[in-house]
């Protein structure tokens, strides 16, 4: 080996390592890295999903009141101005690739909305709210949807689309 | 050449492995979307509810009540408060007011009409609430009540003197109709 060559390969040696710490500190993974995704389920006794299975599902209560009978799977709470209608929704987070116990659901409406709406009895809006922590991968959580109808409310079409966000802890 | 050219291979390298670090922080979170509908419908509601001078009802605020009277007679002591008793040639007839509370949601309905009939018919005794003599037929008893308060409604019964003694029982149906 000439000068020049050992010259040229000490160097090269340099630069690998460099290349191998700039990698790590710009891409910690495998040990972080985490590929989830989620998908709505029907729960048994609840109102079934159209797209279960998905993360774009469909529900549909039906016809709603205060006094008149419910479809199967809708339940309802009377108060003295308004009533609350719910039922349960399975949340599905499946991890592909990672190390991460659990995960946090966070929820928002997607635009505002004149009526009351809550998952497990957090009332939701625009901005994304956490609904709850250390939830397990791969099992369906049933989570409560409900909304709340003031006598008040004139009679008619109600439609609000919920987005819906599992973070990996 | 040598160097830069093992320099380009590592910056190249660098980038390369950025760039799915950040796609990977990315996929560390995933979203769905529920469209959710639901048709509200107008409806009405009943209730029965205690009056102060009548018969404590069992089931008071909902809209399946009993109201019991007790031994009733034409001459002996009626115990049950809330009980009132009139006496003629050839009957008698108990009585006790009671409420009827009707709540609208989802309607602009402005009042309802309230009707009343027997679950099954009676061929002894009489029965009526207020002024009307009920039948297995729907009776009106009224046709512009408001909602949201209790509107007191008197049961009255009658028995013949020929009546033979022993437990009496009737269901009242009561039908209220948003106008």
């Amino acid at each position: 080996m000439t000068h020049e060559e050992s010259a040229v390969s000490r160097n090269a040696s340099r630069y690998r390592w460099l290349s191998l710490v700039l990698g790590f500190v710009l891409f910690p993974a495998p040990a972080f890295a985490l590929i989830i995704t989620l998908s709505f389920e029907s729960v048994p006794g609840s109102v079934p999903l159209t797209g279960a299975g998905t993360p774009n599902a469909s529900l549909n209560f039906g016809s709603v009141s205060a006094f008149e009978p419910l479809n199967p799977g809708v339940n309802r709470t009377v108060g003295a101005s308004s009533y609350t209608i719910s039922t349960s929704v399975g949340v599905r987070v499946t991890r592909v690739v990672s190390l991460s116990p659990n995960y946090t659901l966070q929820a928002r409406l997607q635009s505002a909305h004149p009526l009351t709406w809550q998952l497990d009895g957090v009332t939701l809006s625009t901005t994304p709210v956490t609904i709850s922590t250390s939830q397990p991968f791969g099992s369906s959580v049933p989570h409560m949807l409900s909304f709340v109808v003031p006598y008040s409310q004139p009679a008619g079409a109600v439609t609000t689309v919920l987005e819906v966000t599992a973070i990996g802890n | 050449m040598r160097t830069k050219d093992l320099l380009k291979v590592g910056v190249v390298a660098a980038s390369l492995l950025a760039v799915p670090s950040i796609a990977a922080a990315q996929l560390n979170t995933a979203t769905g979307t529920l469209t959710v509908t639901a048709t509200v419908e107008s409806s009405i509601g009943l209730t029965f509810e205690n009056d102060a001078a009548g018969v404590a009802l069992t089931g008071a605020g909902s809209n399946a009540a009993t109201m019991a009277l007790g031994s009733i007679s034409a001459y002996g002591t009626i115990a049950t408060p809330g009980v009132a008793r009139s006496v003629s040639a050839t009957d008698f007839t108990v009585s006790s007011p009671f409420g009827v509370r009707v709540i609208k949601a989802n309607t602009s309905s402005a009042n309802y009409t309230l009707a009343a009939a027997l679950g099954s018919a009676d061929s002894t005794n009489s029965w009526r609430i207020n002024s009307v003599t009920l039948t297995t037929s729907n009776q009106n008893l009224g046709t512009a009540y408001g909602y949201g308060s209790s509107v007191t409604h008197t049961m009255s019964l009658t028995v013949p003197f020929t009546a033979t003694t022993g437990a009496v029982s009737k269901v009242l149906n009561f039908t209220a109709t948003a106008n």
